[in-house]
């Protein structure tokens, strides 16, 4: 199928064409999945993520009324279906970070290749306890203020700001110890 | 929105997240497995589609709505018709005798005769009492039927109503009260008399 403009696939997927509706997964999987891979513990949950992503935006896709762009429309689909996974977690919002120490994570001779690339910082980002994650993912990357991040995740704001603490020092060490290999 | 001052850190991660290119990455560490869009898929299909086709989802607004106005309509014209009659036209006389025989009502309605405790006392009463025989009548002999080519009695509904009420028991005059008898109490016993009532105390 060629490419077609947002608007036709809006159309297509709402007439109930499925040729439409692989057109739009297969525009838009790889940035989203870039997306839930931030938000997720590996690439398994991050693959629920998406398919649970992209069902709600097939199902939801009438509410979606053309003033903003179908990107930004499946992508803040998307956060908020990370979210919930992150949600249903038991150790959310865990303050001890119960993963893979840091330390076992320094660069290997591939990583000094790439010079930290995506891939790599993704690697650092995914060893972070769910809640350091989320809340570093929304400020930083996604552009939330503590405010709608407290709101979002149900938490006070001074959590929200003590997250983002951690979780900063938790990646600095990680980034300075891989530099200094 | 807060101002927002990213230390480099963050700058790091932010820049390497934003300016990644428009193609998956060679490693394919960006490209979901293609058992995502099967299960998508799958979904799709499972689901019934109504949403697409809003035609759909109005003629079956319409067919539901029209089969529940029928259906309200026919309940309520059957539910309030009339008793029916019984199907043999009765003489006024029988009718009456049906009406206000006790033995008819125990045959029609033997449950609430045996729960009643006490007879119909007023109006409302005696007119349920009234309608109810007219439902449930067991049928009549042969002798009560009418001859052939005779007139059928005519309506007395309300003759029986204005009949029964005279006959309801609080309609009845009520019976004189006995008569007052007054005793005149003794003031003076005859000296004979009190002799043979009371003999002397002296004795």
């Amino acid at each position: 199928m060629q490419q077609l403009t947002d608007q036709e696939l809006v159309q297509g997927v709402l007439n109930g064409s499925p040729a439409h509706e692989k057109a739009l997964y297969q525009k838009y999987s790889v940035p989203m999945f870039r997306v839930v891979l931030r938000f997720a513990r590996d690439r398994a949950e991050a693959e629920d993520m998406l398919q649970d992503g992209f069902i709600r935006v097939f199902r939801d896709m009438a509410q979606f009324r053309g003033e903003g762009a179908l990107g930004g429309w499946i992508r803040r689909i998307m956060v908020n279906t990370a979210l919930s996974h992150l949600r249903r977690q038991r150790n959310f919002l865990c303050d001890t970070p119960d993963y893979t120490p840091f330390e076992n994570l320094l660069r290997t001779e591939e990583d000094l290749a790439s010079n930290l690339d995506a891939q790599t910082l993704l690697k650092y980002l995914q060893r972070l306890p769910p809640g350091y994650r989320a809340v570093f993912n929304l400020y930083v990357i996604e552009g939330y203020s503590h405010e709608e991040i407290a709101e979002q995740l149900g938490i006070s704001v001074g959590t929200s700001k003590s997250q983002l603490f951690k979780a900063r020092e938790y990646l600095k060490r990680i980034v300075d110890k891989s530099f200094i290999m | 929105m807060e101002n927002k001052e990213f230390i480099p850190l963050e700058e790091l991660f932010r820049r390497a997240f934003e300016d990644l290119p428009d193609t998956p990455s060679p490693s394919g560490w960006d490209v979901p497995s293609p058992h995502v869009w099967e299960g998508i898929h799958k979904h799709l299909r499972a689901r019934p589609r109504l949403g697409g086709n809003s035609y759909t989802i109005w003629i079956l607004v319409g067919a539901l709505s029209t089969a529940l106005f029928v259906g309200l309509w026919w309940w309520n014209t059957h539910s309030s018709s009339p008793p029916e009659k019984s199907a043999l036209p009765l003489h006024s006389s029988e009718e009456a005798a049906v009406d206000t025989d006790p033995r008819v009502e125990e045959i029609a309605l033997p449950v609430e005769k045996q729960s009643a405790k006490s007879p119909a006392k007023t109006p409302k009463q005696t007119r349920a009492l009234i309608a109810r025989p007219t439902r449930k009548a067991a049928p009549l002999p042969l002798s009560s039927l009418p001859l052939p080519g005779s007139v059928p009695a005519p309506n007395t509904t309300i003759r029986l109503e204005v009949e029964a009420l005279r006959r309801a028991p609080w309609a009845r005059p009520l019976s004189p009260l006995p008569m007052r008898t007054s005793i005149p109490r003794p003031t003076a016993v005859p000296p004979a008399i009190r002799e043979l009532v009371m003999p002397e105390k002296n004795e």
